[in-house]
């Protein structure tokens, strides 16, 4: 095992096998175009019911076109699409009962109130909650009579998020629903989603932050590019990169007296860096050592990547391409 | 999930429940109010005491015009300004997220500026009728004459709001299409009631000229009939803006 990066590839699967379970939200091979720009290229992906999917990436991934061509507002230039068992471009307006959206931008009109918007958002789907019980939820009940304009940008998140559960959607597509929001509320709308999952809902989040997706996630798609370039679950994609363990050694100390190692070992300025996928293994190995040779490894740190690094690496490797 | 759950009210069509949110929105804006309820009213009522032989030669000219105004400020003017703005906050993009169809949501969004021009046309038409002592002949040919004038100015509107980036910007992109219904009713006006051709009453305008006129001054009998012509080509106006609307109207901002 060397310490470079594992190989990028698209994805395990052939190109047009969904990731992830299937059920809810089915895609295979799907592209979008705005004129000659690619914004998504090929993706597939699965979201079965109770199963809450994260879609990372930075901004231009292609995150937001996928979700928008799912909720039907864009055309597929090529692939497959399919929520619910239908398809969303022709089946628009059936699936919208059972498919609930918050969007990135949330698409109010700011004279209404924020109760007679979420009143309007239920009386088109029939839902049976009470506006003053939805916007409880969110914590928003005492703004119920401040017009939309007037909120602050994480309150009109909140908002969104009223209007998405006012029925129990069979799918919900949560674009970035949690930007914006402070700590306290960001944790509500955790909770929520959680919730929702519970309930039976399959859930597409797209989100920036990584702690929110390794929080909330089964399943982890990382798109750069408007592809795929890593999935699976938190756990899988962490245990697919280096862990790392770093020490500080005695500066008398010989090197050629180190053990062996599954990893890459590398001592720098008399710090020792090993990233390796077996950390149990080589930290055995290092302890061992030290312990047979009495030396005192400083500052002693083990860890598996974090989805931060993970990011941080396949970005830099996608634009080095 | 939460289970506040409140007795299901009684289903409304969307585009009712559309049409009452964008009430709220129009009442609540001032510059819309004044463009759709306040000025076309102004105008509408000036044209009454002073238009009548010196603008208009019979009453039913005076009523065509004044429903020329209505329509070309109220629905066309209010249809393209609320569209623009709509679109710009996110709005329609939302509403095609819904539940609701897009017939629905064209409904509702155009219902409230139609509403209050038949308000305010039914207000004029009866203080005209009563300041000039002239009443209708025809009645049902005014309802008609409003029908195909609102779907003409809707679909104008709709088609208008296709090049019409935001609020702002339909205070010029309006222009070509108030030119378009000025000419068509100035050219109807211009000649006597009966004898405007079909290719005038074929520009968006002229033909609810002609309706109106044949409502009011038209001759005692047989005049309902010869309305199908200018309500058919109106109709065939307004088709035509629906299907190029159809295919450039954008529901959300270019990116």
């Amino acid at each position: 095992m060397n310490g470079n990066p594992t190989p990028l590839v698209t994805h395990a699967a052939p190109p047009d096998s969904p990731i992830g379970a299937a059920g809810a939200v089915d895609v295979a091979g799907l592209s979008c175009r705005y004129g000659d720009f690619t914004a998504v290229d090929g993706v597939s992906l699965g979201v079965a019911p109770g199963e809450l999917f994260a879609l990372l990436g930075t901004n231009g991934a292609g995150k937001t076109t996928t979700i928008e061509t799912l909720q039907g507002l864009l055309r597929p230039a090529s692939g497959r699409v399919s929520v619910l068992g239908r398809d969303p471009w022709r089946h628009r307006r059936a699936l919208a009962g059972e498919v609930a959206v918050i969007g990135q931008k949330t698409g109010f009109a700011d004279d209404l109130t924020a109760a007679e918007t979420v009143k309007l958002w239920n009386d088109l789907h029939a839902g049976r909650t009470a506006v003053g019980a939805l916007l409880e939820k969110v914590e928003l009940d005492h703004r119920a009579a401040v017009r939309v304009g007037a909120l602050s940008g994480g309150e009109r998140r909140r908002l969104d998020l009223a209007m998405a559960i006012s029925t129990v959607p069979k799918v919900l597509f949560a674009d970035e629903p949690t930007t914006g929001l402070d700590p306290r509320s960001r944790r509500r709308t955790w909770a929520t989603l959680r919730e929702l999952t519970e309930s039976g809902t399959a859930v597409l989040l797209t989100t920036h932050y990584l702690d929110e997706a390794a929080e909330l996630a089964d399943r982890v798609a990382i798109m750069h590019g408007g592809r795929i370039v890593r999935s699976g679950t938190v756990d899988d994609i962490v245990a697919a990169h280096d862990a790392l363990i770093t020490a500080r050694l005695p500066a008398e100390l010989g090197l050629d007296s180190l053990p062996g190692m599954a990893g890459t070992l590398a001592v720098d300025g008399g710090e020792l860096r090993v990233r390796t996928t077996d950390l149990q293994g080589d930290l055995y190995r290092l302890l061992d050592w030290a312990e047979r040779f009495a030396v005192e490894l400083r500052g002693l740190k083990a860890a598996p990547a974090t989805l931060d690094e993970i990011f941080a690496e396949l970005e830099d490797v996608q634009e080095n391409r | 999930m939460s289970t506040n759950a409140v007795a299901p009210a009684r289903r409304r069509p969307h585009w009712w429940t559309l049409a009452v949110a964008e009430s709220r929105l129009i009442g609540r804006n001032r510059t819309v109010m004044a463009t759709i309820v306040i000025m076309p009213l102004v105008f509408g009522l000036m044209l009454m005491q002073s238009g009548r032989g010196f603008l208009a030669s019979s009453t039913g000219t005076l009523a065509a015009t004044q429903l020329g105004l209505l329509l070309m400020f109220g629905v066309f003017m209010g249809t393209t300004m609320t569209l623009a703005a709509r679109r710009e906050q996110l709005y329609l993009k939302r509403l095609r997220t819904s539940a609701a169809s897009t017939a629905s949501i064209v409904t509702g969004l155009a219902a409230p500026p139609v509403f209050i021009a038949l308000a305010q046309f039914a207000f004029l038409a009866v203080v005209t009728a009563w300041f000039w002592s002239s009443a209708p002949a025809h009645p049902e040919l005014l309802v008609l004459a409003f029908v195909v004038g609102a779907v003409t100015a809707v679909a104008l509107g709709f088609l208008t709001a296709s090049f019409t980036k935001n609020p702002e910007a339909a205070q010029i992109t309006v222009l070509p299409g108030m030119m378009l219904l000025m000419v068509g009713m100035g050219w109807a006006l211009v000649r006597p009631t009966g004898e405007v051709e079909w290719f005038q009453m074929a520009v968006p305008g002229g033909a609810v000229i002609e309706l109106v006129r044949a409502a009011w001054d038209g001759p005692a009998g047989g005049y309902a009939a010869a309305a199908a012509v200018p309500a058919l080509l109106a109709l065939a106006v307004s088709a035509v803006a629906v299907a190029l609307a159809a295919v450039l109207f954008r529901w959300q901002p270019r990116t």
